[in-house]
């Protein structure tokens, strides 16, 4: 297959370089090899629809990045613009709410098992940066742990330390404990008995760059024992994998219930909203913050949310990314195999990771080998986990493998040492 | 001074401030464990091994973790001199950072401190 190339996005590129920081920034952007191999990713696109996206120079992708978790009923999708497109016709952001607002909490409570209330806002960092304020509020303590290499935003007290702009004062209350390894949290949390506010954790470790973990079988139940017997909430940050891993909650997928839930992403399918849900005690609490935004309480989000979780329910949409993903990484490692390299899967199919193995664990002819796809048609990201969603079909896939076939073939040729037989 | 001496004397420096000044350790105590190769066209390959978040200078630069390959000498010094962005340098393929990205992203953060440090924006 003749690989794409990306001649308008580079000329729109020194156009917004001019103007913008980075040119495009954060996790869409160019910055800290995003975007390496350069060459091999589009960088500014025309339209989405479905599961595809076209960039401008008229190239089209199978996109697994899913805009990193929004895209789950597929870009464009028609119920749910429609709604949001009704209601858009009537106002969105006006002086006074609209009463869909409370149609989106009574549909995100019927939903999600831990959602005795729902509090809106824009980006998830907006209700993790909620969820951890309240916890304080409501414990009196100051101290919040969190796993390492965690991200839950960008506010300064999820940022790590040395990260510009951020002071030591900013993060000296935090702990940072290890995923899935219980007795370290117990240790640390005996060692500040009576001071920490809050366990804040994604519900398994899907750090960049490398393999993600899942949790033991018996982990978060021991974590929720462990908080109710110390007086901690916990609060589960699911604005990555909500959603995807069961529509009821990540924290029920494990079993568990969250004191505090943390939504966004896959909420609207893309449509600008984020959500704190949690249980009923602590709904005072929030009655207490002060918290807003200008936009948070816009109402064409919420009509898009309420169609897209009625619809996610219709479809049975987590179940359908499972399946989805486990026949894409299903295939994806034979592919792999028939080549004679080893691809690790890691985490759950809706969510996914895979590295291409290599003895040196550099990742370059990972990196190599999705540059490689990706200028085929099959975009993918070669740091994050990657994403499902329910418009991607059997021929799609069928693709994709074509693709990686192709792709890892040339792979080998320039990297013969990855190769385990 | 040549300016692949001059790229020599800034890695130097950079790993320096890396084991040595406070702000420079607590952003290499984030350097995952491995070695990192700077390039700078085919004659300038500075390979260095990072253990425990402390850099050492090395003479072998097989087998690494991270590679952070400027397309030649000029390229190299305009981005640790700032004259350059490495952003623009990225997409303009004079700046190809390859391998485990938090391995060049954190020495990115080190050579932008040393030449904070360099041009008086921030005291020593
Ligand atoms: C687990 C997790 N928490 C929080 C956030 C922050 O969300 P946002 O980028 O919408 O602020 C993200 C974003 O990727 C995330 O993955």
């Amino acid at each position: 297959m003749e690989p794409y190339s990306y001649d308008k996005s580079f000329e729109l590129y020194d156009r917004a370089e001019k103007v913008i920081p980075c040119g495009i920034y954060g996790h869409l952007g160019v910055g800290r090899s995003r975007l390496n191999p350069m060459g091999c990713y589009p960088l500014f696109s025309e339209r989405a629809e479905g599961t595809y996206i076209w960039d401008v120079d008229g190239n089209r992708f199978i996109d697994y990045a899913c805009a990193y978790g929004p895209n789950v009923l597929g870009y464009g999708d028609p119920d749910v613009d429609a709604a949001a497109l009704a209601q858009l016709k009537k106002g969105n952001c006006t002086t006074v709410v609209s009463p869909v607002m409370i149609e989106c909490a009574e549909e995100l409570i019927k939903t999600v098992n831990c959602a005795d209330w729902a509090f809106f806002a824009k980006n998830g960092g907006d209700v993790t940066t909620l969820a951890v304020m309240a916890a304080r509020h409501a414990t009196g303590r100051k101290k919040i742990v969190m796993m390492k290499s965690c991200y839950h935003g960008v506010a300064q007290w999820c940022q790590s330390p040395g990260t510009p702009g951020v002071l030591d004062e900013e993060i000296s209350s935090n702990l940072y404990a290890t995923f899935n390894d219980f007795d370290g949290l117990k240790e640390l949390v005996e060692a500040h008995d009576g001071e920490i506010a809050c366990v804040i954790s994604m519900p398994y470790s899907h750090v960049s760059h490398y393999d993600n973990i899942l949790p033991a079988e018996d982990y978060w139940k021991k974590v929720r024992k462990l908080c109710d017997e110390k007086g901690i909430l916990l609060i589960i940050d699911d604005v990555r994998a909500g959603f995807r891993m069961d529509l009821a909650g990540s924290d029920h997928y494990f079993g568990i219930k969250a004191d505090m839930l943390c939504l966004g992403k896959a909420i609207a399918n893309g449509w600008n909203m984020s959500a704190l849900v949690g249980a009923a005690r602590l709904k005072p609490v929030i009655e207490e913050m002060n918290y807003t935004g200008s936009y948070w309480l816009s109402a064409v989000p919420f009509a898009a949310s309420v169609a897209a979780l009625r619809k996610m329910r219709a479809l049975d949409a987590a179940r359908r990314m499972q399946e989805i993903g486990a026949k894409l990484t299903e295939g994806l490692r034979q592919v792999a195999e028939a080549n004679g390299a080893l691809l690790s899967v890691t985490g759950l199919p809706s969510l996914f990771k895979i590295i291409l193995k290599d003895p040196d664990g550099s990742l370059i002819p990972h990196q190599r080998w999705i540059g490689e796809m990706v200028r085929r048609g099959v975009y993918i990201s070669h740091f994050h986990n990657m994403f499902t969603n329910v418009m991607i079909t059997d021929e799609d896939l069928r693709y994709t493998f074509d693709v990686a076939d192709e792709a890892l073939k040339i792979t080998l040729k320039e990297h013969p040492e990855i190769r385990t037989v | 001074m040549d300016v692949k001496d001059r790229i020599r004397e800034r890695i130097a420096k950079t790993v320096e401030t890396a084991n040595a000044d406070p702000e420079g350790k607590k952003i290499a105590a984030k350097l995952p464990d491995g070695k990192l190769v700077v390039e700078a066209g085919e004659d300038l390959v500075i390979p260095i091994l990072v253990r425990g978040g402390t850099l050492t200078l090395a003479d072998d630069p097989s087998h690494p973790k991270a590679v952070c390959r400027f397309s030649d000498a000029g390229a190299a010094w305009a981005v640790l001199s700032g004259t350059l962005s490495p952003y623009a340098a990225t997409v303009h393929r004079q700046l190809d950072q390859q391998g485990l990205s938090p391995m060049n992203e954190t020495f990115e953060k080190l050579w932008t401190l040393v030449r904070k440090r360099d041009s008086d924006l921030r005291e020593v």
